[in-house]
């Protein structure tokens, strides 16, 4: 037998194995897919998916996620429950492997072979993937649209990109960054700028006067309030909730006691969090204008992509463990170019080893929480950290 | 030498496919995961069904 073909057949076995992982995470847990479900179910049956007396039995305020997050996943929701699931993990296993297939070609410009693949696969299964996968939530899809928009940026499409960042902007707080980037990227900018406001628009179009009226959006707007100004989470991915995490909000107690991220905290001390992280996000995105202007022309385009995701996702006044997805770019062009990673070994034992760990912990979640939120909430920074130390040095 | 490079990368693959199969193992071992799945789900269904008053 050839070593193409054992090449191959590890390839197989080591994809069956990441798609067996995901689906095992995610086996028999609902995880936040539940209130999209009922959100979903809400909606297709032209409810308010916003009526904050749903969510009261699962000790949640309301529904936080903004409409487009609903629009995504009530195509699952005409299914049961337990096949809803499953599908909507496809569906996200299908939107991540494409990411990968287009970064890969974006990176090194032509088609990737089976064995490359199942590699790149390997050196992206980050902790926070799995745990998207466990929680079942939208955070596979936006990487998916902001890929999209980049590939299409590269090819010159305007019209797709900015569709696909219109897309994107269902989280915008993870994303607004790279939108403006590609925006100044764009040769054919009022083209852009009407696609993505199409993309946009086709996301929000249910909720404006048509499926349901714009006023449920006030119910959303109140939860989002709600969990600005009374919980703390511990797994916050942001620098701003990092510094938080340092002083002592929660008490000890409280905290060991939570089986969830999300700590009640009293309404002075998150307002007062509230604001920081405000302040903080302003000054991120200042900051990330000054680094832009001084870059835009000498840094590669792919780097910049990567690097606003990044970037967004430290300064981001509201993100979860989960959203570190969006750093897979960055991992992704960490791998050397020279070699396009045929020693697998080299550089990503060290992140790998280190995934390894945070996801056995993760699986243990219920078991170990007190140990394990803090420690999902430093996982974007350390991450950004072995990025720039690849960089670097 | 390029026989002995490959051979080596196929050692770390599978280290890496064993890695895993340890993981996917907890994982399912790990019992607390479907604890009061079908008390969740039933309500879940009930929430759903019983939701509609709240259409306004």
């Amino acid at each position: 037998m050839t070593e193409v073909t054992h090449a191959r057949r590890r390839a197989v076995l080591l994809l069956i194995c990441i798609v067996v992982l995901f689906m095992a995470i995610g086996f028999r847990r609902l995880g936040d897919f539940e209130s999209f479900y009922i959100a979903g179910g809400q909606f297709l049956k032209r409810l308010n998916p916003y009526d904050p007396q749903l969510y009261k039995t699962y000790g949640s305020f309301g529904m936080s996620s903004l409409p487009p997050a609903i629009v995504l996943t009530c195509l699952p929701c005409l299914l049961p429950l337990y096949a809803a699931i499953p599908m909507w993990d496809i569906i996200c296993l299908l939107l991540w492997s494409a990411s990968l297939y287009l970064w890969a070609e974006l990176l090194w410009g032509e088609a990737v072979d089976l064995p490359l693949f199942s590699r790149l696969c390997a050196a992206s299964l980050m902790a926070p993937l799995c745990w998207a996968f466990g929680t079942h939530q939208v955070i596979v899809p936006v990487l998916f649209f902001a890929t999209l928009a980049c590939w299409s940026m590269r090819r010159n499409n305007s019209g797709w990109a900015g569709f696909a960042t219109g897309l994107m902007l269902m989280k915008p707080h993870l994303t607004i960054l790279l939108a403006g980037v590609l925006l100044l990227k764009s040769k054919r900018r009022i083209l852009f700028i009407a696609t993505l406001a199409a993309g946009l628009i086709l996301l929000y179009l249910p909720f404006m006067n048509t499926i349901r009226p714009i006023s449920d959006l006030r119910a959303w707007r109140q939860t989002i309030q709600r969990q600005q100004s009374e919980v703390f989470y511990l797994d916050e991915q942001g620098i701003a909730g990092r510094f938080a995490s340092i002083f002592p909000l929660v008490s000890h107690a409280d905290a060991k006691a939570s089986s969830g991220p999300g700590i009640l905290i009293p309404q002075s001390k998150g307002r007062l969090l509230s604001r920081f992280k405000t302040v903080f996000w302003i000054i991120g995105c200042g900051l990330w204008a000054l680094w832009g202007a001084s870059r835009y022309k000498r840094m590669n385009d792919l780097s910049l992509y990567a690097t606003a995701l990044a970037w967004s996702l430290l300064i981001s006044p509201y993100s979860h463990f989960y959203d570190g997805v969006m750093l897979i770019p960055l991992i992704i062009m960490c791998i050397p170019k020279t070699d396009r990673f045929q020693q697998l070994s080299k550089p990503l034992l060290v992140p790998f080893t280190f995934n390894l760990f945070v996801i056995i912990l993760v699986v243990l979640a219920n078991r170990y929480s007190f140990y394990m939120w803090p420690l999902m909430g430093w996982t974007s920074v350390a991450y950004c950290a072995f990025a720039a130390w690849m960089v670097f040095c | 030498m390029k026989q002995i490079n490959q051979r080596g990368q196929g050692a770390t693959e599978y280290v890496v496919i064993l890695a895993i199969i340890v993981v996917i193992a907890v994982t399912l071992l790990n019992g607390p995961f479907s604890s009061a799945l079908k008390s969740q789900v039933s309500n879940i269904a009930s929430m759903i069904g019983s939701a509609g008053g709240s259409g306004s």
